[in-house]
């Protein structure tokens, strides 16, 4: 078999798998829906609604059509990209959903970057001091900070940095008075966009504290993970030779040890790209920010099932794709990835 | 440590200092408004209001959602509304039930305008009842009695109804009038309920320039027909869940007026900031399935009414914001019997409950935990109870499934805990909606007693004002008898605002803030 044969299997395998899922996900959740109690109907009606205004509705929304048909019927406006329109908006979910989703992914991608950079020097020098009372203390502190509750350090750090110290706002995405068009949704890349470097620092501004209270937990995880994993590389053979022929610290550090310690990061990334879609509720409650938890929680309370259908399999396709780039990049770093696919 | 790894972490660390100096630098610069002359006078015409939860739609079909109707309201105005309890004329100058309280004569004003331009006209009114009726959702609960309309001329329509009703009179201060050529216009396949999402066709005092992520910005509407120029030239609704952050964004005056708790007020008050009760109130209520279950018994519904601690409730849960029950109704609204205020009786409860054959029984309340202070009511309730040797179990329930149970006496459950407030200021509404037989899927005590539906519906077909009164009294008196619930208390929630803000006194229809008629520059 071919390289390029191999890695369009690898490619195919992954891209079946990842549809494989999706499916089973919008059956899952379908019938999941199906099985909670409540009717759909009678929230959708109104709470002052009458018997007959109620059966109209169950009848205007396919209600009292069989599941199974109901479920086709799901399934084909799936397959056209239709998420159906909600029974609380009478909008459409696709659009309820895009209007949402830049600002999370907003929110996720800088607080990944956060959790990275404040884990991977913190984990450097402490596998490169990995005695003593100081890294134990370090250790600690990071076990702490990882466990610390999101919603309880986000109320925390905005009491002190937008109350008591007023350094950063309290809540929202951009401070009134910036007129920045809305073209992607994400306020920091819409205001760039729009050549307003003024807005784009505003936006920074409401930005970093969300992202550094989604980010605390993340990076004790990942300082953990990749502190083993660099002690691990620090014994190997590659990396004692080359000690021993008297490569510098650091670029010890930056070549032979970093790039094979961060293989359970990339993995790590991968995942928590996906979960911080979920947990990013709780934060974007505090701070006040749209995003797709909040819309996903009041689908739910609404029984909303379009909605909540639509919201768990877009974040779903997110956890997908993001799995699906891990896959990708682990396969172009490590050689052995794409030998082992063309072994099958 | 290597030397060289010493100086890259010092660097690293200064960079990350210097970074910091250097975003709270801008950011004191950036938190104040953009431009520089005429920037304060602008931030003090505008208002930004913080509210909780989501907004679904903009439709005025879906007012019947509190976080919809706050923001419609300033948008779209009424045929009438309420002052002081009282009915007063808003798009409609004048307006007459018939004798036998079939249909309702309007007479529109002839100077309102929507905010394209066009004038109000009986066409418009005609249209929106007609589309409320069509869709079947929503607001059109309060008027379920509306039949047809006939329009007479431009300012003249007469609303017909399908048996005799004097509450719907009340109700049309909930009924939002449309745009009728701007909604047919964009009506597409739905009737216009998606472009009405985020779309505005109203002519009320304020009108939509845009709809973002939760962020409704409105500017002031120059011919309104009750233009005050003490309103804000333009009003924000922005999105805040959790008190906490309204209170900081208070203190940091991104945010001007919004609900805070009592533990705020020393902080907003050192900031030169107020806090104040709304008007009207909201009811916490706990109702018993009267019809099926344990609570049929009324000795349980007694010996319940007895148990609870409600000065120390309404102390420690909500700081003493509110007024302890005295009837089945809100004390904020008028026609209501003088009843005695909900007391505390351990020794009666318990007695009643022995008498009862009922002693050491258990029992099961529902309740709504997403609310904080009703999770802490229902637990003081079980506290109570234990204290006379009875087992309170709480079992949480989602409001769609309440809702749900509501249509069958028998999933009602047995008790039930909630908050509830009156669509608008008519106790009528209230008794009806709630303890009328009729009312199958409201009915929230599956309660059905002959002598007080005989009361309600005369009174429904009553078109004497104090007539009605006295009959809804009499029906709440004979409800409290019956034990058929447990009012709580009425409660007010505390809004913290800038100093300049007037007009937090003025009630809005389904209570609460008046928001349209807040005032600023006091």
């Amino acid at each position: 078999m071919t390289r390029l044969e191999g890695t369009s299997l690898f490619l195919a395998r992954r891209v079946l798998g990842a549809a494989g899922t999706m499916l089973a996900l919008a059956t899952v959740v379908f019938f999941l829906l199906k099985l909670t109690p409540g009717d759909e109907a009678r929230t959708a009606a109104g709470e002052t609604a009458t018997t007959e205004q109620v059966a109209l509705v169950r009848d205007r929304l396919g209600l009292d059509e069989p599941v199974a048909l109901q479920y086709v019927r799901y399934l084909g406006r799936l397959v056209t990209g239709d998420l159906g329109t909600s029974s609380s908006t009478h909008g459409s979910v696709g659009a309820a959903i895009v209007d949402v989703l830049p600002g999370t992914t907003e929110l996720v991608i800088v607080s990944v970057a956060l959790s990275v950079l404040m884990a991977v020097p913190l984990a450097a020098l402490s596998a490169l001091r990995a005695t003593g009372a100081g890294d134990s203390l370090r250790r600690v502190l990071v076990i702490v900070a990882a466990g610390l509750p999101t919603f309880w350090l986000g109320l925390m750090l905005q009491d002190l940095l937008s109350r008591r110290i007023v350094v950063l706002p309290a809540s929202g995405e951009l401070s009134l008075g910036y007129d920045v068009p809305r073209v992607t949704g994400a306020a920091v890349l819409d205001s760039l966009l729009a050549g307003q470097p003024l807005a784009a620092w505003d936006a920074v501004q409401h930005l970093f504290l969300p992202a550094l209270v989604l980010a605390v937990p993340q990076a004790g995880v990942m300082y953990r993970v990749t502190r083993s994993e660099i002690l691990r590389v620090l014994t190997r053979q590659h990396v004692l030779v080359a000690r021993a022929a008297g490569v510098p610290r650091g670029r010890l550090i930056r070549k032979h040890v970093l790039p094979q310690a961060v293989t359970p990061l990339i993995i790590l990334i991968g995942v928590d790209f996906g979960t911080l879609f979920g947990a990013a509720i709780l934060v974007e409650s505090v701070f006040g920010r749209q995003g797709i938890g909040s819309l996903l929680t009041n689908a739910m309370t609404q029984k909303d099932t379009y909605s909540v259908e639509g919201g768990v399999l877009v974040v779903g396709l997110i956890v997908v794709l993001s799995s699906l780039v891990v896959d990708v990049v682990q396969a172009l770093r490590d050689p052995r990835v794409l030998a082992a696919e063309m072994g099958r | 440590m290597p030397v060289q790894l010493r100086r890259t972490l010092r660097g690293t660390l200064a960079l990350a200092a210097a970074g910091t100096l250097l975003l709270a630098g801008c950011t004191a610069a950036s938190n104040s408004a953009p431009s520089g002359a005429g920037a304060s006078d602008s931030r003090t015409s505008t208002l930004v209001y913080a509210y909780n939860n989501e907004v679904t739609t903009l439709d005025p079909a879906r007012t019947d959602y509190l976080q919809v109707d706050t923001v419609d309201q300033s948008l779209y105005d009424t045929l009438l509304g309420y002052e002081d309890g009282k009915m007063v004329p808003r798009l409609a100058s004048g307006f007459t039930y018939s004798a036998d309280v079939t249909s309702v004569d309007v007479t529109l004003r002839a100077d309102a305008v929507f905010h394209d331009g066009t004038p109000v006209t009986a066409a418009d009114v005609a249209y929106t009842f007609d589309r409320y009726k069509r869709l079947g959702v929503g607001i059109v609960g309060q008027i379920a009695s509306y039949d047809s309309s006939t329009v007479v001329d431009d300012t003249h329509v007469t609303l017909h109804l399908t048996q005799p009703d004097a509450l719907f009179m009340g109700a049309l201060s909930r009924i939002d009038i449309l745009n009728a050529d701007l909604v047919s216009t964009n009506a597409g396949t739905d009737d216009g309920q998606g472009w009405l999402l985020d779309h505005d066709a109203g002519s009320g005092p304020y009108q939509l320039d845009s709809a973002t992520a939760g962020t409704f910005q409105t500017t002031r509407f120059a011919d309104y027909w009750d233009f005050d120029e003490k309103r804000p030239e333009t009003l924000v609704f922005k999105r805040v869940d959790e008190h906490s952050t309204i209170a900081a964004d208070l203190q940091a005056g991104t945010v001007d007026v919004g609900q805070v708790d009592a533990n705020a007020q020393d902080a907003l008050s050192a900031k030169g900031l107020e806090v104040d009760k709304t008007p009207g109130g909201s009811q916490v209520v706990i109702y018993f399935n009267t019809t099926h279950g344990t609570a049929a018994n009324p000795a349980v519904r007694e010996a319940l009414r007895a148990a609870f601690d409600y000065p120390g409730a309404l102390s420690s849960i909500y700081s003493g914001q509110g007024t302890i029950a005295n009837g089945p109704t809100p004390t904020s609204l008028s026609c209501r019997p003088d009843l005695p205020t909900a007391q505390q009786d351990l020794d009666k409860a318990k007695q009643l409950l022995a008498d009862a054959g009922l002693a050491g029984t258990s029992l099961t309340m529902r309740y709504q935990p997403v609310f904080d202070q009703q999770a802490q009511a229902a637990t003081l309730l079980q506290s109570n109870l234990k204290e006379i040797g009875v087992t309170l179990n709480l079992e949480p329930i989602a409001f769609a499934d309440y809702l749900t149970s509501l249509g069958n006496p028998e999933t009602i459950p047995d008790i039930m805990l909630l908050a509830e407030s009156a669509a608008f200021p008519d106790t009528g509404v209230m008794v009806t909606k709630t303890f009328w037989s009729g009312a199958t899927t409201t009915n929230k005590a599956a309660y059905a007693n002959p002598q007080v539906d005989a009361l309600i519906e005369q009174a429904n077909a009553e078109p004497d004002a104090d007539t009605r009164c006295g009959l809804y009294s009499q029906a709440q008196e004979l409800i409290d008898a019956d034990s058929a619930s447990m009012p709580l208390y009425t409660v007010q929630t505390l809004m913290g605002h800038r100093a300049d803000i007037g007009g937090l006194d003025v009630m809005a229809a389904p209570g609460g803030l008046a928001i349209r008629e807040l005032t600023v520059g006091n």
